[in-house]
């Protein structure tokens, strides 16, 4: 009942006319961007951070955050109408929704998704209302020690799931951790990686060095294979008929149950949620030989369970501070940029603010239904754009916003030097997400390391003597042996990298 | 930078370690590369003439704006590199052209100092 409460009272802040405004800034920014290939929900919330620096943390974070969840929202309309997944998690509709739309059923696709997403996302956003406060109880027991031992936990899981090379991700997150060590220690004001270079004693910002990591390397690998999209289809009737809602009730719910427990295990991603339900529906349908000729049920499900992933991703972040994807790292360093440190203090030290960004997911999750389907033609017209002309002002756009975080053409610099590493990372089947998850987590593990030691005089036994650090460590470690051990079995098996 | 300190580890200790971890990964990787068996490079690991042109063009382009701007300022040199991404990306219609780097240039200043109150460096010649 406290929670319900409390969201009320986040509502009434959520609601107030300017923090609607730029929710619904938020959700047309994001869903632009969802359209757009070549740039996804990553890229794209970093991109827009620098236009957040003029507000408050409250409609600033609420802002973001519906560019996060509406990108996930716009990426589904190019799967459907170009076949080309606008991001990533939508690229598993491309199967049945442009088959659907090759049919003459665009507008049913994309409204079943609309709603299916809608479902998905209010049914976790409620899970996170209930969540918060017994985790936030028992994440504010926790110590240097259990601090650093669930970041630990965290991080393992997203390097164990983030690549088909657990070598590679690990290589991925230590350098990550390197980047985060640049600048001034934080405990004895020593330079660390600075090399003399004045500009580093404050460490690389955060913003041009996911800016480059995401957005221009996405850049660098558009502009070097011409993608050109063809959109011809036309979509009309949006309404889905009596029959396509009763196909879609059992896929939505089952969607939101897998993308809502997937969303809480952080490493797992947008993608593995979509295709375990398009996954589940084939088996679970009595034709599952249709699958693949346009069947609603493959757009309903893995749509919801995209969405209702992107709003369940959200509670780790909110409750113990731990983000499972790069975006919502790149959410979660906004936060910090904010003042505001995700975690059991936010609700404790920031009630309104963060029960005000719950409210917002809800009201979000309405605007984005309502805002969606009849602005459609917009949208597909943004698909019209020549991509010279988009990247030439999407480069622009990275350049400003490098530009405003510190005024200064060091971070420009900067933010071109990580976008070439992250093109090359891409090109090398390098994982970015372990080393977004470090550049971002590296700082807090390293107080929490230090601060631990420093209560124990040095000696590690304080993080085998407390249980909950105990088994958070144990979890960790438990899951790099297991993905160890199972890649080393691949390699045996005839594959080729560890 | 120091490993240890009287309070516990110094501002030493997390680089070393991070360092030997990578250290070690690095020659697992490279054990691996010269000694096993590898993939075969993807089809388009290379791109293409055009690709490397415009992969070199963006580099030239954001390396060009990293130099000018502090004297340029930032609506000269921007529009300088919008008018030569658009050349090198796919050439436009002139006027178009013209239009979207003057937009991306003196529009997006405007923007940005007058309505998001983020001040962008004006140059020399006082733009």
């Amino acid at each position: 009942m406290e929670s319900l409460q409390l969201l009320m009272h986040g509502f009434s802040i959520a609601l107030q006319p300017t923090n609607l405004v730029f929710a619904l800034i938020g959700c047309i920014l994001g869903t632009a961007i969802g359209v757009l290939p070549g740039i996804g929900p990553g890229a794209g919330t970093a991109m827009l951070i620098p236009i957040t620096f003029v507000l408050d943390p409250t409609p600033a974070i609420i802002m973001l955050a519906a560019i996060y969840y509406g990108a996930m929202y716009g990426g589904t309309i190019t799967s459907v109408l170009i076949n080309t997944p606008g991001e990533a998690a939508s690229a598993i509709t491309c199967i049945e929704g442009y088959e659907m739309a090759k049919r003459g059923r665009a507008g049913a696709a994309l409204s079943i998704a609309a709603i299916g997403s809608f479902i998905g996302g209010t049914i976790a956003t409620m899970g996170l209302v209930f969540l918060a406060l017994p985790l936030t109880n028992l994440a504010l027991k926790f110590g240097p020690p259990e601090f650093f031992a669930l970041m630990f936990m965290g991080l393992s899981l997203v390097t164990g799931l983030a690549s088909k090379s657990l070598v590679k991700a690990l290589i991925s997150a230590g350098v990550g951790l390197m980047v985060a060590m640049v600048g001034i220690d934080p405990v004895m004001a020593t330079p660390r990686y600075t090399f003399g270079v004045t500009e580093l004693l404050n460490g690389f910002s955060l913003v041009p060095t996911v800016m480059g990591l995401f957005g221009i390397s996405e850049i660098y690998l558009n502009v070097e294979n011409e993608v050109r999209a063809v959109f011809d289809t036309k979509v009309s009737n949006l309404m889905p008929t009596k029959q396509d809602l009763k196909d879609s009730i059992g896929p939505i719910l089952r969607g939101t149950g897998i993308g809502f427990f997937l969303g809480l295990i952080p490493g797992v991603g947008a993608i593995i949620p979509t295709f375990a339900s398009y996954v589940t529906e084939k088996r679970v349908s009595k034709h599952p030989e249709k699958f693949g000729s346009g069947v609603i049920q493959g757009v309903a499900g893995p749509e919801t369970a995209n969405n209702a992933y992107a709003n369940a991703a959200l509670i780790p972040l909110f409750t113990l501070g731990i983000p499972g994807s790069p975006v919502i790292a790149i959410l979660m360093g906004a936060f910090m940029m904010n003042g505001l440190i995700p975690g059991p203090f936010l609700f404790t030290q920031h009630a309104d603010f963060a029960w005000a960004v719950i409210a917002s997911l809800y009201i979000g999750n309405v605007i984005l239904v309502i805002l969606n389907l009849p602005l459609i033609p917009l949208w597909v017209s943004l698909l019209k754009i020549p991509y010279s002309i988009l990247f030439a002002l999407i480069l622009a756009f990275c350049i400003v916003g490098a530009y405003s975080v510190d005024s200064t053409t060091f971070d420009v610099g900067a933010m071109l030097g990580f976008g070439f590493l992250g093109y090359m990372m891409k090109k090398l089947e390098f994982p970015l997400a372990p080393m977004v998850l470090t550049l971002i987590l590296g700082p807090l593990m390293e107080k929490g390391l230090r601060q631990s030691l420093e209560l124990s005089d040095g000696s590690f036994s304080i993080f085998f003597t407390r249980p909950i650090s105990v088994v958070l460590l144990a979890v960790g470690v438990v899951f790099i042996l297991s993905t160890a051990l199972r890649m080393v079995s691949r390699v045996r098996g005839g594959d080729t990298q560890l | 930078m120091t490993y240890d300190t009287p309070l516990g580890p110094g501002p030493g200790f997390f680089p070393l370690w991070i360092s030997i971890f990578v250290g070690i990964l690095s020659a697992i990787m490279l054990y691996q590369a010269t000694f096993h068996r590898s993939d075969p490079m993807a089809e388009d690991f290379l791109p293409s003439k055009v690709g490397y042109f415009r992969v070199v063009a963006v580099t030239l382009g954001m390396i060009f704006v990293v130099v000018t701007m502090p004297d340029l300022g930032n609506q000269l040199s921007m529009f300088v590199f919008l008018l030569f991404m658009l050349y090198a990306l796919g050439r436009q219609r002139l006027l178009i052209t013209a239009l979207v780097a003057l937009a991306g240039s003196f529009g997006a200043f405007y923007v940005f100092n007058n309505w998001l109150q983020v001040p962008l460096p004006v140059g020399i010649f006082g733009i």
